[in-house]
């Protein structure tokens, strides 16, 4: 801790929004930027939030957000100044194009063991690519103590340690970790609004960017050759939901169905079953199918 | 490929679901390639019919370390005692069901080794010595391919109820070896302060993993209590649509839909919805959903696993009372063992 409060760092992970389709470019290599519409990882906003409401209760505690991300998302930065961040950093360089949750994890690692901190918080998961990685890497690479999926982070008064609320299935856990530590969020509190001053503030503020070697890394250690993962490609999903069990011979078009073959053919839904008479028998016979199928466990 | 390895996590001398899929891909890969699998058990005192119950899923052979600092999981001596079993041993994969610890442990096992890690497979394709995994990503509009970038031990852990769990019978050939971890074992830094067990029916229901929601087909206030007392066997928690909110037949909190809650439970049980699409946005990623409603075109129908034609209020009975005796039945038979 250096003099005053606890020092708070949130990772945070500009996602693409999914309620947008994305556009995959010829060949699967990647995915069309222009396609991408850039927000703060809900996770992260679990995050961010949590951090907020230390800094409300522990005096002279301070929040510095951390991305490694291009130019391309900085309003996602300027988002999280808005509603209250301290600070913003931001790690980018071309070279890092490409890099998977490890080398993502050395990058984030190297800027943060240039700098004092108590707490890193960050989501327990990416929303976009559903991976939840960084985090509990990045901790073993410092080697701290790690709480992945809490819930809620409460201070402790000496600030040595925090309290954390996990759950487990079939429980809800009251953990004690000693800090520093990384703790990864599930769930929280809605992230506040930004308030007016906030937003100036933010519009105005500087967010400095680092690159590999001010981070204190070499080319290797990022992009695809710092990766220990090749992505081969992107591919359109197989279509699952009986909706989409449309018959393969109907009025499509034959790009559609192309299409359709590519995304790996139509896969039909199991166990789709209606029974329309409502007579005893049968609706045991329903009972005794989500039984036999293990949809519920007793 | 010679060996590949399945982390087995139990509770209650029972497999855990994301393990049995673990265990049971392990298996299928195994026999498409004539590799050898290997079921990994880490705990404290671990019985005799636990080991059998993951000899059911087909392992060729079962590693069980047992220590007494592995009684409870712990981030730091569980990947510890993995890390020096994978050391030792060199398999070429290590599958883990998608899970709470697997989600903790993953990833640091992956650094710690410098192995590559991918996450939430829903399907392996074996290719020249390594899995190519294809994985769900930007979801739902596309999904990724990755491989491994070096030879050498690959970690994947696996999506949730994707890959079919089988048992293949009880195993008589699974061999039981006990083996050893590091010499020195680091306690875990993180202590467990307090541990509440939860009431299903109390959840918030996007914690819920079975949720049983009424709407206006449940007509009143007392229909509802039908749904408590569903909900009280099955262990789920009660959901509401608008209507039935606006009617006062249930509190704010309840609401699935657009406006309320959207929830993806593992069984959704929608009794007297018709499924107007504000409700459906909310529930509709849930694994499985059994629909119960008079009208046979009700839009419900068209994304449900299960269907019910009739009124709830004759079928729910029925159901509960079918699902009490299964209950009362497992309940005598858990007595016995």
């Amino acid at each position: 801790m250096s003099g005053g409060g606890p020092e708070i760092v949130v990772l945070i992970a500009p996602v693409h929004d999914c309620l947008n389709p994305v556009k995959i470019v010829p060949g699967g290599k990647e995915i069309d930027p222009s396609s991408l519409r850039w927000v703060l990882n809900p996770y992260d906003a679990f995050a961010l939030e949590e951090a907020l409401r230390i800094r409300d209760a522990v005096p002279g505690a301070r929040i510095r957000v951390m991305a490694m991300a291009s130019s391309d998302s900085e309003e996602v930065l300027r988002g999280c100044l808005a509603v209250g961040a301290d600070e913003a950093l931001r790690i980018w360089d071309d070279r890092m194009e490409g890099s998977d949750a490890y080398a993502t994890a050395t990058a984030l690692a190297a800027a943060l063991s240039r700098e004092a901190f108590d707490l890193v918080l960050c989501g327990l998961r990416r929303a976009d690519l559903e991976q939840a990685q960084t985090g509990p890497s990045l901790a073993e690479i410092l080697d701290l103590p790690q709480v992945t999926g809490a819930r809620k982070v409460e201070p402790v008064e000496d600030n040595t340690r925090i309290l954390l609320h996990k759950r487990v299935p079939g429980y809800l856990t009251k953990l004690s970790c000693p800090l520093p530590a990384l703790v990864t969020m599930e769930k929280g509190q809605v992230l506040r609004y930004p308030s007016l001053a906030g937003r100036h503030r933010a519009a105005r503020a500087e967010i400095p960017c680092l690159g590999v070697h001010t981070v204190g890394l070499q080319e290797g250690n990022v992009g695809s050759s710092g990766s220990l993962t090749r992505l081969e490609r992107f591919t359109p999903p197989k279509p699952t939901r009986r909706s989409a069990m449309a018959s393969t011979a109907g009025k499509m078009t034959a790009a559609a169905r192309l299409q359709r073959i590519m995304g790996g053919g139509v896969q039909e839904k199991k166990d789709s079953k209606i029974w329309e008479c409502p007579d005893e028998p049968s609706v045991k016979k329903v009972a005794e199918h989500i039984v036999k199928e293990k949809l519920i466990t007793f | 490929m010679k060996d590949i390895w399945a982390y087995v996590e139990m509770a209650d001398e029972k497999v855990l679901r994301p393990s049995q899929e673990a265990l049971s891909e392990a298996a299928r890969q195994g026999r498409q390639l004539r590799a050898r699998t290997t079921a990994l058990v880490l705990g404290h005192e671990i019985p005799k019919e636990a080991l059998e119950a993951v000899g059911r899923y087909g392992p060729d052979r079962v590693l069980v370390l047992d220590d007494e600092r592995l009684s409870e999981y712990g981030t730091e001596p569980y990947a510890a005692c993995i890390e020096t079993l994978l050391h030792e041993h060199k398999p070429d994969a290590l599958l883990m069901g998608s899970s709470v610890v697997s989600r903790d442990l993953a990833p640091r096992l992956s650094v710690r080794l410098k192995s590559s890690l991918v996450t939430e497979a829903t399907f392996l394709n074996p290719q020249g010595g390594k899995w190519i995994v294809t994985r769900s990503a930007y979801r739902p509009h596309a999904s990724m391919i990755v491989a491994p970038r070096d030879e050498g031990l690959q970690i994947i852990t696996l999506a949730s109820k994707v890959m079919d769990a089988e048992e293949i019978g009880p195993a008589e050939e699974v061999s039981v070896e006990a083996v050893g971890g590091p010499q020195e074992l680091r306690s875990g830094h993180v202590r467990m302060e307090e541990r509440i067990r939860e009431i299903p029916s109390q959840l918030d229901i996007t914690d819920a993993e079975v949720i049983v929601a009424g709407g206006k087909g449940m007509q009143n206030e007392e229909g509802f209590a039908l749904l408590d007392e569903l909900a009280e066997v099955v262990g789920g928690t009660v959901g509401a649509t608008r209507m039935a909110v606006d009617m006062k037949w249930r509190s704010r909190e309840s609401m699935v839909g657009v406006t309320g809650k959207v929830v993806t439970p593992e069984v959704y049980i929608a009794c007297g919805i018709s499924g107007a699409i504000q409700h459906v946005m909310g529930m509709r990623s849930s694994q499985t959903i059994l629909a119960i409603n008079t009208d046979p075109n009700a839009p419900i129908f068209r994304i449900s696993t299960l269907g019910i034609v009739g009124d709830v209020r004759d079928v729910l009975p029925v159901m509960i009372g079918s699902f009490r005796e299964t209950k009362a039945k497992a309940e005598a038979e858990g007595g016995r063992a």
